[in-house]
């Protein structure tokens, strides 16, 4: 596989909620244009990881991150940086479907409006119409963009968020267990969009499943207790991982 | 190697299973391999009729473990060492059924063969013959005891093989230019000697498969070779 350009760097990144530490001198490479799943249990500092490259943590006042994350060689904690530029940059699908409680329109014209990335209602009509196209769900909203984003199915609305991350133009997309709350045709629809997604995007995904992290990932990271336990192409991490930890993981026979 | 349990125990079962049934498999095959070569060094025509029948038996495992293949992949969807066994008790089957349609095969030759064999050439098919055999034992211990050393000395092993078996033809060869009366009995014995040899190939298979199991590396390097062999 071709080593693309390193698109995020963490080095002895340490994250501390009051006097817990939720993740331990995590050093890792994350490369452009690159599908990265993150797998393990429930707590492992998966969640944590990807919060802390939009800098989701700063809601959370007792939250320490020691250590740096870069993102194109620049530190992304830096005094000088814009967090809602970050965000715009670095884009966030959660596990449960969220949409605004507005139209489907609304929901998507909200990022480009408060980013000021339209000069006119007709830019941002195109913008619309090509976010909900590169999410795969224009066909089937184009009729009907003003009714509410909540009449959406639940894959629906998963792809409604997808195309609202998408109309602000990141460079990083980063998914929280986008799929769990989806059946499997829902699921299978969104596995198909992060593939061509991957085209344009750097995406991390955090996952359960770890038959979706072998579909839809090019690397994998699996964590436990906060650490970083194992790192590396998807097809060595499941089969022929090179730690005993990660086998008992993917293998069900964690204790 | 892991020692850990699965969490789901007839996830656990069900692997275990597989393993045993194509040990079963394996040390049948092993037996039909040496009933057969004893049929033949012996001219026995008695025991060929049991030979033949009992590759039924070996075929039986053959479907038998490929339905729990089967289950285990749609149930479990194994991953790492998981997926590597399964995947290996699939391929190793194919290769000991093989094994066993090639004993049968030489269990048929018997009947045509003249009850006063040369012993020359009983001896250098003996010695072929005996080679494969412990070859099929390694191979099937370097299974059972997941080892990597045995593995690697059967896979390098099979050059012995081809030499014994290109001297055992040879042999046949010599006795059939001597009288063409030797013809029909001959092209028999050089089926025979094909046998062991892609027996012994099959053998080779297996520690490959064993080899990937163990290592999750295919092994690299081209095959150890021998003399030609090719009839």
């Amino acid at each position: 596989m071709k080593e693309r350009k390193i698109k995020i760097k963490t080095e002895n990144l340490e994250v501390y909620y009051g006097e817990k530490q939720a993740l331990f001198d995590v050093n890792l490479e994350i490369h452009e244009k690159e599908v990265t799943a993150l797998i393990g249990p429930s707590g492992c500092g998966k969640s944590t990881f990807i919060r802390c490259i939009n800098r989701m943590n700063d809601v959370i006042d007792i939250c320490k991150i020691k250590g740096s994350i870069e993102i194109d060689g620049k530190n992304i904690n830096h005094k000088s940086i814009d967090v809602v530029r970050l965000r715009e940059k670095v884009g966030m699908v959660f596990q449960k479907p969220n949409p605004f409680p507005k139209s489907i329109y609304d929901n998507i014209a909200y990022g480009p409006k408060i980013h000021g990335i339209t000069k006119n209602k007709g830019e941002l009509d195109n913008l619309i119409e090509n976010s909900l196209r590169k999410a795969a769900l224009w066909n089937e909203v184009k009729d009907r963009l003003h009714e509410p984003g909540t009449s959406l199915s639940g894959g629906q609305q998963q792809r409604l968020c997808i195309a609202r991350a998408i109309s602000v133009n990141p460079e990083i997309i980063l998914m929280d267990e986008p799929c769990s709350a989806l059946d499997p045709i829902a699921t299978a629809k969104i596995e198909e969009l992060i593939d061509e997604l991957r085209e344009t995007y750097t995406i991390i995904i955090v996952t359960h499943s770890m038959a979706q992290a072998v579909r839809v990932s090019q690397k994998t990271g699996f964590f436990h207790l906060g650490k970083l336990i194992e790192f590396g192409t998807t097809e060595k991490m499941f089969k022929n991982p090179s730690n005993n930890m990660t086998q008992d993981y993917i293998t069900g026979r964690f204790g | 190697m892991n020692n850990e349990t699965h969490i789901v125990k007839s996830y656990e079962e069900e692997l275990q299973h597989l393993h045993d049934t194509l040990i079963q498999m394996g040390s049948l095959t092993e037996s039909q391999l040496s009933d057969s070569l004893e049929a033949v060094i012996k001219v026995d025509k008695e025991s060929t009729d049991k030979i033949i029948k009992s590759d039924e038996k070996v075929n039986k495992f053959r479907s038998k473990i490929d339905t729990q293949i089967m289950n285990l992949l749609v149930k479990r969807a194994p991953m790492a060492i998981d997926l590597r066994s399964t995947i290996s008790a699939l391929k190793i089957s194919q290769d000991l059924e093989r094994i066993g349609d090639l004993a049968k095969s030489n269990a048929k030759k018997v009947e045509p063969l003249p009850l006063d064999l040369p012993d020359s050439l009983v001896q250098s098919l003996k010695r072929l013959g005996d080679l494969v055999q412990k070859q099929l034992k390694d191979v099937i211990d370097s299974y059972v005891n997941k080892s990597l050393d045995k593995s690697l000395a059967v896979w390098k092993g099979d050059e012995k093989v081809d030499d014994l078996t290109h001297l055992a033809m040879n042999n046949v060869m010599d006795f059939l230019s001597k009288d063409k009366k030797n013809l029909a009995f001959s092209t028999h014995l050089i089926f025979v000697t094909k046998n062991l040899e892609r027996a012994g190939d099959h053998i080779t298979n297996i520690a490959e498969s064993v080899y990937y199991l163990i290592k999750g590396e295919y092994l690299k390097g081209h095959r150890p070779k021998g003399k030609d062999t090719s009839v």
